[in-house]
């Protein structure tokens, strides 16, 4: 599912985020990953697949689209029982499913990510609440 | 004596985050690194900590490399199927920090699954601890199943 426009430009592309739908206590959100990604760049030479952390900077960055959202500030502090289940290749799509539970400190909570309609990836996390003079 | 990481693990280019092997012995690994602009999930300035789950991965791969070359063995790729634990100490890694990953091998199943665990400390400062779970690339791509980097 090659998309040249979408990067033709010359600009370094790590990944493309494409649609989000946030609701108050989840978040769903997608990403294309180019063939002429980064990620690809030296992982594997010859072997090109999409790397685990790449997987967790999409997970990521869902996370920081929902603190957007919602006007306050989120990190990251803790993933648990993370499982990947299937390599994926260039030219795929990658879909975040986060279901998020508030705590003292933040949020816990856990999430799905797919690509061509399998489960890739699966695992719980926290996330800091992070205290900011514009937050609510 | 330091060996070229790059001599052990299947990474290059931008995705080659370690750079020489400091500390090595049958059971565990130290790397260093140099963070910079070019490294993933770097916005400038500095890098998101959960880079350290491939800083330790990375260092990992090392381990086994230099270990199944002792033993005159074939170097399989090792691939990522599970983090048990990650807890990111500090938010954000600075450019130009310099990195040291320790890990160390806990489970080897028949040179196929493995776990270790390792932490990534720079500067003072502890940016988080690892425990990851790794397969064989070649049993996982021969069984057609679960896998990934």
């Amino acid at each position: 599912m090659p998309r040249p426009d979408d990067t033709a430009a010359g600009k370094e592309t790590w990944v493309i985020p494409e649609t989000s739908s946030v609701h108050d206590s989840s978040i769903e959100r997608s990403f294309f990953i180019p063939r002429d990604s980064l990620w690809f760049s030296g992982h594997f030479p010859n072997m090109p697949i999409v790397p685990a952390i790449s997987m967790l900077g999409m997970i990521n960055d869902t996370v920081a689209a929902y603190a957007a959202h919602h006007g306050i500030s989120l990190l990251l502090r803790e993933m648990k029982r993370v499982r990947f289940k299937k390599i994926i290749k260039p030219d795929s799509a990658f879909s975040v499913s986060l279901l998020l539970r508030p705590t003292a400190g933040g949020f816990s909570g856990s999430f799905q990510c797919t690509s061509g309609g399998d489960m890739v990836c699966e695992g719980s996390l926290a996330i800091d609440r992070e205290q900011t003079a514009g937050g609510r | 004596m330091n060996y070229a990481a790059a001599d052990f693990i299947p990474h290059r280019d931008r995705m080659k985050l370690i750079g020489d092997i400091i500390e090595i012995d049958d059971a565990h690994c130290v790397t260093q690194s140099l963070a910079t602009t070019l490294w993933p999930l770097c916005d400038g300035s500095r890098i998101n900590s959960i880079i350290v789950v491939e800083l330790v991965a990375q260092t990992a791969s090392a381990f086994v490399g230099w270990k199944k070359r002792a033993e005159q063995k074939d170097a399989g790729a090792g691939v990522i199927v599970g983090i048990k634990k990650a807890v990111i100490s500090v938010p954000f890694i600075p450019v130009g920090t310099s990195l040291k990953t320790s890990c160390r091998m806990l489970v080897n199943l028949h040179d196929q699954y493995a776990e270790f665990e390792g932490e990534v400390i720079g500067d003072g400062t502890n940016f988080g601890f690892v425990h990851l779970q790794t397969f064989s690339a070649q049993a996982l791509l021969s069984g057609g199943n679960t896998a990934v980097s």
